[in-house]
């Protein structure tokens, strides 16, 4: 039975709410239900870092007056930080499944509208009030933090204005408007409060669930945090902080992107805690230090958005909604009619399929290649952010290519593939990536048979990158001996 | 067309040393089209031949394959300086037999003089009599002029270094141009007279044994003060106060230069006794003088002889001309520079980053213990971090994730989404040039990674180059639809001549000018220079007389001498330290100095100021270049308030609080540039003295240098090569016996060339790394090519 209809069930029956506690059906455990939970929350943060991604690469163009790129470029910062931080909660939810022995989830409905919790349905689109709005809702605090926040923020943080102006006036407006796209959104808040009260629940959730061996093998800032952090703190011989010295800064408004690797119950509650804090919490209270919440990043855009009117600009390309490279799609507004467009994004695919099989496969790494010495999962979790420069580049690219006739724009499709799951052997796994090497190689020959529209000088980047990997790859294959040989 | 004036192009030409009879020809270094990322092509290009007995060019030749040594020797660098005339209101035009015939003058009328120096031992021993210079009078004929080294405690006047050669190349109808050529030396090594008390030595035959040991000091210097191998208080001027005679006036690093086995000092007792050795290495000027309808035009340039570029189709991240352009043009990149221009450098910076990690083992650069040794024994900006700060070493990034070919991949990747017109998202990860001293993870993972600066320090951009990048990941955002992409121009390809836009006001222009017949590797572009110490020259020494009235240590603020005609004032600031520079109408002061800081080790989150005993207050000076970019940029010629520690402080353990109660004065910032010429001044540098504080002999450095980044003079690993297990292999530059196995350093290690090996037979021992791999001893087979006429 599928988790979403598993919780379609437990909705309709009453016993899920955001206010009530927890609830599961009969035939599941505790820990079933706490591991469904998780699957939803990764798939959760997957959407949102895509659709954030999405909206991010949307921004600009040349069409945006010279005086007004500063604010629409911070505005690009903002939302590409929160989509980090929402890898980092990604990464953080796979730890706690793996504490609790659970498999990691790297999944993600393409249209998910059915999974309770979801703050709204899935939708690829060009940032506009109406997507910032949604982003809003979703992040932002319940009515109560937003009271407790208006009462305990500093009246010198120019935050506190736009905290009493959304309860005055924003809060009203936005939710008419998601409430149009979507007739149950929710906040993601919500979902991580089931889990916190679930996982403070010894009598469901034994001592005996968490695994604290595993913590050599999750994920970690070290690894993959790359600087996304606050610089550290001055402490003084004595061990304190010097008086009046300020918190820990995540400096110009970058991304302090958290991972946390967990041991203990205390150390899930703790995590879920202040990824959930990250997301909707104030200034202030996330992590103890002074950051800026996805809900105040989206709150600053939707009012600066706002206060803008009406320009004769637009702050993005016209870039399509819900891009579509699937024959299947043809007729639905959001299918790339233009071929030479429609190899970019197939590109962008194979690229997003190529990161989330790297991903998974740093997972499985992990229990194999460990400790202090150069190994092949750090090789892998390289390939993950080599993947992660490439979607960035193909979607530069895509966003100024047309869509068909017309004036719209194509968009970075970040369709799923068909499956995510790896081979049991590790051979096959290798030889799985080395075969979606070959065929971007074909793909990116192919499109370099065509016009250069811009990307031709990227394409040919790219080949010489995937000849080495490809080479890499055989290597490794070489080493892992034949079909019939010992296998890792 | 009167002449007006006259310019030497390039204003700075690099000599570089080898005993081959025939210099190197000429080559450009070009992407190359079919395989974006590799190594770049290096490209025969028209070579002026010099016959050697009439000294005009014969022949004019491409070759098709560039050697670098022929017949185990290497082939010298050496550079053409070109004379241009100024003519009409802002016009640069080469000056040739017809342009002096226009002006009633002939190829005779044309004078040259050179002046060049060694002044390395000098600022060791600091006695005047080290100096080691050669000059020739004014010539205008076209033989070859000796620069004969002479220095008064060698053992004669007839005793000298052979600093090579200069010759005015004679004009013929073929090459009317007025030219020089700079000819270095063949990389000897000079030492100390045999006496009765100075055994022979094996590396310095009769005829080099020519420094006098009872004259000057320089043999066994260090001997009497074996604790910490400086200068005994007996060597200092008896002028000087008491604490200023415990002073030594170390270089950074410091005891570069050969001493006594067992070396180096630092892993023994910091015992550095010299054995006397002076290299042929040198800098100075080049002057040209024509007497004009009867007006004097002199113009000079300089020049430098280093070491062989020996990874010549490699580019260091940082160059020469990275800081020049600094100066000249600012640390801050215009607005309205053209995007494609921002675009294509900020490319070329990445590119350049992934040719340095190419060749460096990641692993070991990480501070990553190797094979069983711990990290602590083998040299890695890590393990002086340790030292430096008395701390135990960790490495950089997690230690599982450091790979070269991984890290190159990843480089690469950044390089091919910029050719996507992805806009430069890591301009928050580049280490802005005052953190350098900060050694937090956080700190220290920004990039460039695991390389040294100028300061000793982990390497920073030039603000300049840090600005590039912002500005190419500000526009991308805005960049039109669907457009052609611009491929990146050909990097270092020759230039047109007379290149476009070469006028006497573009001095950007004139700096990286290509004369015809220099390789690349006479270029800026090519030059490591500003590092610690650097390599061609040590640019740091630039920066000593930048505030009119004070000689500044060349890699930190210590007020070392005052100039004699300085106000009494500032006569007593000797000794004292420079704190910060105050520009006019600003009331932060530009710091000169930062604090090393550190991990807390009680608080993950926390950092601490990283003291010891001997610098009780952290304190770590910052490097000049990029400290004073705003300084020069904007004040240049004018007053700006400089604050000083209130006392002389000659040692940093006596400042325990240093912005404590400071002085401040008032100083002129020097012009960095000779008059409207885009000459460094001679007024902030003569001769000999930007190469001062390099090793002697410049050997030592290869061996020494812990730093092991510099892509185009001294890789660390080579021959690197996938493995079945995913991870690279390849071998250490410096091993003898190339086997695929890496050896980590190790100064007692036979496999690897040790000092004595380098001092003797360095040419046969450095190899030429091309498409990162050795180049055989032999060479590729070598086609002259066709002549050109």
């Amino acid at each position: 039975m599928s988790k979403h209809r598993i919780y379609s069930g437990l909705v309709a029956s009453g016993l899920v709410a955001a206010e009530t506690g927890v609830a599961k059906i009969a035939s599941m455990t505790w820990k079933d239900h706490l591991t469904m939970l998780l699957h939803i929350a990764a798939e959760i943060e997957h959407s949102l870092m895509v659709q954030y991604l999405y909206s991010a690469y949307s921004l600009g163009g040349e069409q945006v007056p010279p005086g007004w790129r500063k604010m629409v470029r911070s505005w690009q910062e903002d939302i590409l930080a929160v989509a980090k931080e929402e890898m980092g909660h990604l990464l953080t939810v796979q730890n706690i499944l793996m504490l609790i022995g659970a498999p990691i989830n790297l999944d993600r409905q393409d249209l998910p509208w059915d999974i309770p919790f979801h703050p709204g349905t899935f939708r690829l689109e060009r940032l506009t009030l109406e997507s910032v709005a949604s982003y809003v809702f979703a992040e932002m605090p319940s009515n109560a933090e937003l009271d407790a926040l208006i009462q305990t923020t500093d009246p010198r943080d120019e935050m506190l204005e736009r905290y009493k102006r959304f309860k005055d006036t924003d809060l009203e407006q936005i939710e008419i408007m998601v409430r149009t796209r979507d007739s149950a959104p929710h906040r993601v808040g919500d979902l991580y409060s089931h889990l916190v009260k679930l996982v403070d629940n010894p009598h469901h959730i034994a001592d005996s669930v968490f695994q604290e061996s595993t913590l050599t093998y999750q994920a970690t800032a070290d690894d993959w945090g790359r600087g996304y952090r606050p610089d550290p703190r001055l402490v003084t011989a004595e061990g304190s902080y010097p008086a009046g010295s300020r918190e820990p800064v995540a400096s110009e408004r970058a991304a302090n992107v958290l991972i946390y690797p967990v041991a203990t119950r205390t150390q899930v509650r703790k995590a879920l805690e202040e990824l959930s804090a990250q997301g909707e919490g104030p200034v202030g209270l996330s992590g103890g230090s002074v950051q800026l919440s996805h809900f105040d990043r989206f709150l600053e855009i939707y009012q600066e958005l706002k206060d803008l009117g009406s320009p004769p600009w637009s702050v993005s390309r016209p870039v399509v909604a819900d891009p579509s490279t699937l024959d299947s799609t043809r007729g639905h507004p959001g299918y790339i009619a233009d071929g030479h467009s429609r190899d970019w994004a197939e590109l962008f695919n194979l690229r997003y399929r190529m990161l989330l099989k790297y991903l998974g496969h740093t997972f499985r790494l992990a229990r194999t290649e460990h400790g202090d010495s150069p190994n092949l999962r750090s090789m892998v979790m390289h390939r993950v952010f080599g993947e992660m420069y490439n979607l960035k580049a193909i979607a530069a690219v895509i966003v100024r290519q047309p869509l068909s006739n017309g004036s719209l724009r194509a968009g970075p499709p970040f369709e799923m593939p068909y499956a995510l799951s790896l081979s049991d052997s590790e051979r096959d796994i290798w030889a799985s990536h080395r075969d979606l090497m070959s065929m971007a190689q074909r793909l990116c020959s192919k499109m370099l048979n065509h016009e250069d529209r811009g990307g031709h000088a990227y394409l040919q980047a790219l080949l010489a990158i995937d000849h080495d990997a490809q080479n890499w790859a055989k290597d490794i294959l070489t080493g892992l001996g034949s079909l019939e040989g010992p296998q890792r | 067309m009167t002449i007006r004036e006259l310019r030497i192009l390039p204003p700075f030409a690099i000599g570089r040393l080898g005993s081959a009879a025939e210099p190197l020809d000429n080559y450009t270094i070009e992407g190359d089209r079919e395989n974006p990322l590799g190594f770049r092509k290096i490209v025969g290009a028209p070579t002026l031949v010099v016959d050697e007995t009439s000294g005009e060019i014969r022949e004019r030749r491409v070759s098709k394959e560039v050697t670098f040594k022929q017949g185990g020797c290497i082939r010298p660098v050496a550079p053409f300086l070109e004379v241009f005339a100024v003519v009409g209101e802002d016009h640069l035009e080469p000056l040739t037999l017809d342009l002096l015939h226009r002006n009633g003058l002939k190829q005779t009328d044309v004078s040259w003089r050179t002046r060049v120096a060694n002044r390395k031992i000098f600022r060791r021993t600091d006695d005047p009599k080290d100096v080691v210079s050669a000059t020739t009078d004014w010539f205008s004929n076209h033989a070859p002029h000796r620069l004969l080294g002479g220095c008064r405690n060698f053992i004669s006047d007839d005793s000298f270094i052979d600093f090579g050669h200069v010759r005015y190349i004679k004009p013929n109808d073929k090459f009317p141009e007025i030219r020089l050529r700079f000819t270095p030396a063949k990389g000897l090594i000079y030492g100390p007279h045999v006496t009765a008390e100075n055994p022979p030595d094996p590396v310095i035959v009769g005829s080099r044994a020519i420094y006098d040991s009872s004259k000057g000091s320089w043999y066994r210097f260090g001997h009497d003060d074996a604790e910490d191998g400086k200068a005994s208080s007996e060597t200092a001027p008896a002028s000087q106060e008491e604490e200023e005679g415990d002073f030594f006036n170390d270089t950074l690093p410091p005891a570069l230069y050969a001493i006594k086995p067992p070396a180096p000092s630092w892993l023994n007792h910091n015992i550095a006794i010299s054995r006397g050795y002076l290299d042929d290495a040198c800098d100075g000027f080049v002057e040209v003088r024509l007497t004009v309808a009867g007006r004097e035009l002199k113009a000079q340039a300089r020049i430098c002889a280093g070491p062989p570029a020996v990874v010549p189709d490699s580019l260091f991240v940082r160059n020469l001309a990275d800081d020049l352009d600094q100066v000249l043009l600012g640390p801050t990149v215009p607005d309205d520079e053209p995007e494609e221009e921002t675009r294509a450098r900020a490319a070329e910076i990445v590119r350049r980053a992934y040719e340095t990690v190419r060749f460096m083992n990641v692993a070991v650069m990480n501070g990553n213990d190797f094979k069983g040794r711990s990290a602590l024994s083998l040299d890695s900006m890590p393990e002086e971090e340790a030292a430096d700060t008395q701390r135990p070493i960790r490495p950089v990034m997690s230690p599982a994730t450091v790979d070269t070919r991984a890290i190159l991949a990843l480089h690469e990747q950044v390089y091919a989404a910029l050719q996507g017109r992805a806009a430069p998202w890591f301009l928050r990860l580049l280490r802005r040039p005052e953190e350098v001293a900060d050694f937090t993870d956080r700190g220290r993972r920004k990039m460039p990674a695991l390389m040294c600066g100028a300061d000793n320090n982990y390497l920073a951009l030039t603000w300049r180059q840090i600005d590039t990048i912002r500005k190419a990941g500000e526009e991308a955002l805005f960049a039109p639809a669907a457009i052609g992409l611009p491929r990146a121009p050909p990097v270092l390809a020759a230039t047109s001549f007379p290149p476009a836009g070469l006028t006497p006001r573009n001095l950007s222009a004139q700096i990286h000018y290509a004369a015809a017949g220099n390789p690349v590797s006479s270029r800026p572009e090519a030059a490591v220079a500003n590092c610690c110490p650097g390599l061609e020259v040590d640019f740091r020494a630039v920066w000593r007389r930048m505030f009119k009235g004070l000689v500044l240590r060349e890699w930190d603020s210590l007020v070392v001498d005052v100039e004699p005609d300085a106000e009494p004032e500032i006569q007593e600031l000797k000794g004292h330290r420079m704190l910060r520079v105050f520009l006019p109408d600003e009331t932060d002061g530009i710091p000169v100095f930062t604090q090393f800081e550190g991990p807390a080790s009680s608080d993950p989150d926390g950092k601490i100021v990283l003291t010891t005993n001997k610098n009780p207050a952290g304190l770590a000076p910052l490097e000049w270049s990029n400290a004073l970019a705003r300084v020069l940029s904007e004040h240049n010629g004018r007053l700006v308030r400089c604050e000083f520690t209130r006392d002389a402080v000659w040692s940093l353990e006596k400042v325990p609080d240093p912005l404590k109660d400071p002085i401040t004065f008032r100083f002129e910032v020097r012009a960095f540039f000779d008059g409207d010429t885009a000459v460094i001044s001679p007024d902030l540098a003569d001769a000999g003295e930007l190469t001062q504080g390099l090793c002697s002999p410049w050997q030592n450095d290869y061996r020494e240098c812990s730093c092991y980044y510099w892509a185009s003079a001294r890789p660390d690993f080579v021959n690197v090569e996938p493995t079945t297990t995913g991870l690279s292999k390849g071998d250490n530059w410096l091993q003898k016996e190339r086997t695929g196995d890496y050896v980590p350093d190790d100064y007692s290690d036979t496999r690897l060339i040790h000092y004595d090996d380098l001092f003797l037979h360095w040419e046969k021992l450095l190899r030429f790394q091309v498409g990162g791999r050795d180049v055989p001893e032999d060479g590729p087979r070598r086609d002259t090519g066709e002549a050109q006429s």
